[in-house]
């Protein structure tokens, strides 16, 4: 920065200091800190938004699968195997009766639960209404299995297989849930 | 200019609205990319989802299916869209009746998670064959001989069709026996050329319960083989007790759709007297004029058009209380399924033909059309086919069944006695529908099979 002798006249004085740039450097630099600042704060949200959805699509990619899996025990199995032993229902820890898909009576009529009368063969005795699993991702998450009897117009009744994938450490936090039905004639 | 161009002052904002134009497009990318993985899950779960739902839909259409009191009518149906667990489900089935299978499609559909108007949709579907069973007697399907005494082959004939005799079987001359199964209860003896089977082409298999002997002389022995000329694939010493149908004369005297008890014809005559007894003058099926006869519910009819060929409806039973007889350079096709029953002998003869299909050979579909005939005479021939003469059908007789010369029967045949002989061919179309009145069948019973290996989704 340049260096000014005094003078004498005050109208050149004003003029000088009008045009000097001493200190401008300091205020440019507070303006483009403050700016970045705001600028990298801004970013820091949007990265933590994106690691947010990652883990939430991680989530959900795994509860998902945990799911089909479960789903897919039931269509190994026979019809007459596929229910839950109702003790276990009953005795099922909470949000498992608050979920829409818990039928409060069981029965062998349309909206009751599928009680499990007999096991039969295996591989019927693994059908618990709550497992607590690791997913692919490392977490822990919380498998509810619903099965209640369903009617079909002009049908017979069918069983309806609810899975609801819940969060391990947070039941509260649904992560997935399917449904599907089985006939009678699929594996009696 | 140079002094401007040199001056630095300024440059740390523009750099510092640079890296930050920059990292915000770098953190842009981030957030996106990390948005359409979040959405991509999402799909890809409300994918499998809806696949869960497809199934279930194609589910609540074997239920539906499995609840029908006809499950061949209506031809289809559907279902839905009913919500499950916030998504729809819709269901429906379509029915094959050529080839028996309904297809059974279930789709399920979630709203787009990535905000696309077409819903993220799955179908699955299925075929269920519909199978009849239990409706019809299994000596329907033989030529079934049920004397105790030998059924004799004789001259030039072959068999090609299942052939079942409670007692012993006599072949001679040049009698041949081509069926994919023969049951003979009793014992076999064969002479001349006559054999069952051909070294090059044996019969599938043959189940005889006492033994086999060639010529007629000398012991008979078992298994029976190519020494007793039996040429056969498998082979069992024991037979199945099979029984012939009882016949229900009385019951359909008073029952038949067309017959005495339910007359609107004006040319054909049933009956002369409300009695079983046999009176009723010698009724010729096959005549030079056309007539009606049928009943106001179309459950009965018996019509026929002459001509080359004429044709012949005939649906339900109809009951003659006497002879029966087609005769006279007739071709006639017929359609529909149904019985005739005479009291009394019936008799097809003088080069007529009478077929379910145009013609005439293997392309008829028993399971479309069918006439079956009822013998229930007394004497010994009860039922005669002969002298030039071709028939598609099944045959009852109370007595005994004569067919020879130069005469095609293609069916089942059930009688006391088979005497086939002089240059005949007997062949078979095996059905399963069966038509009303006839002897030892009983209402069907429809089974639904799931189809292995059907499934599918997309």
């Amino acid at each position: 920065m340049p260096m000014h002798e005094p003078v004498s006249c005050c109208g050149t004085r004003v003029n000088e200091a009008r045009h000097g740039e001493s200190g401008f450097g300091l205020i440019e630099l507070v303006i483009a800190m403050t700016v970045l600042s705001i600028g990298i704060l801004a970013l820091f949200a949007m990265f933590e938004s994106g690691i947010r959805s990652t883990t939430r699509a991680s989530h959900v990619t795994t509860a998902g699968a945990l799911a089909d899996r479960e789903m897919e025990n039931f269509r190994a199995i026979r019809y007459d195997a596929i229910g839950l032993p109702d003790d276990q229902v009953l005795a099922a820890a909470a949000p498992y009766a608050t979920d829409p898909a818990y039928a409060p009576t069981a029965g062998a009529t349309a909206g009751t639960r599928a009680a499990l009368v007999a096991c039969g063969t295996s591989p019927c005795t693994t059908n618990v209404p709550v497992q607590a699993l690791t997913g692919a991702d490392g977490r822990s998450y919380r498998v509810d299995t619903y099965a209640t009897w369903q009617s079909v117009g002009s049908g017979r009744l069918v069983k309806l297989v609810t899975i609801v994938v819940r969060d391990g450490t947070d039941p509260t936090r649904v992560w997935a849930r399917t449904a599907s039905s089985f006939d009678q004639s699929t594996g009696s | 200019m140079r002094r401007r161009l040199e001056n630095e002052s300024g440059i740390a904002l523009v750099m510092a609205v640079g890296i930050l134009a920059f990292l915000m497009v770098t953190g842009s990318a981030v957030v996106f990319y990390a948005g359409s993985n979040a959405r991509s899950a999402e799909y890809s779960a409300d994918d499998a989802k809806a696949l869960n739902l497809a199934e279930a839909g194609e589910n609540y259409a074997r239920a539906a299916l499995w609840n029908a009191a006809d499950p061949t009518s209506p031809t289809t149906f559907s279902g839905g869209p009913l919500t499950l667990e916030s998504g729809t489900v819709s269901y429906s089935g379509s029915y094959d009746s050529t080839t028996k299978l309904w297809t059974l499609t279930g789709t399920g559909a979630y709203t787009n998670p990535t905000g696309g108007t077409a819903p993220v949709s799955r179908t699955a579907s299925s075929q269920v064959l519909v199978s009849t069973t239990g409706g019809l007697h299994p000596a329907w399907g033989y030529l079934f001989a049920d004397t105790t005494s030998c059924t004799t082959l004789s001259n030039n004939l072959t068999i090609d069709a299942p052939i079942y005799v409670r007692g012993d079987l006599c072949m001679e001359n040049s009698a041949l026996v081509t069926g994919d199964i023969v049951q003979v209860r009793g014992n076999v003896q064969i002479k001349g050329t006559a054999s069952i089977g051909l070294s090059g082409t044996p019969v599938p298999v043959v189940r005889v319960g006492g033994g086999c002997r060639y010529p007629w002389s000398g012991s008979y022995v078992t298994p029976c083989t190519s020494s007793q000329r039996v040429y056969r694939s498998i082979f069992y010493n024991t037979v199945p007790d099979l029984e012939k149908p009882v016949l229900e004369l009385d019951h359909w005297y008073a029952n038949a759709n067309l017959g005495p008890a339910s007359d609107p014809c004006a040319t054909l005559q049933f009956d002369t007297d409300s009695t079983l007894n046999r009176s009723n003058p010698t009724q010729y099926l096959l005549t030079t004029t056309a007539y009606t006869c049928q009943t106001a519910d179309g459950l009965g009819k018996l019509n026929y058009t002459p001509g080359t060929p004429g044709t012949l409806e005939i649906e339900g039973v109809v009951f003659f209380d006497g002879p029966v007889r087609l005769n006279s350079n007739r071709e006639v096709v017929y359609t529909g399924g149904g019985t005739i029953y005479a009291s009394d002998v019936i008799t097809i003869e003088n080069h007529v033909s009478l077929c379910g299909v145009a013609a005439c050979d293997g392309t008829w579909n028993p399971d479309e059309n069918l006439l079956a005939f009822v013998s229930g005479a007394v004497a010994d021939d009860g039922f005669v086919i002969e002298n030039n003469t071709t028939f598609q059908g099944a045959i009852y007789v109370h007595t005994d069944f004569s067919q020879d010369n130069s005469v095609i029967v293609c069916g089942p045949v059930i009688a006391q006695e088979l005497e086939i002989s002089n240059n005949t061919d007997n062949c078979f179309v095996p059905f399963s529908n069966g038509v009303p009145g006839l002897p030892g069948s009983s209402t069907p019973t429809v089974t639904l099979l799931n189809v292995p290996d059907s499934f599918t989704t997309d």
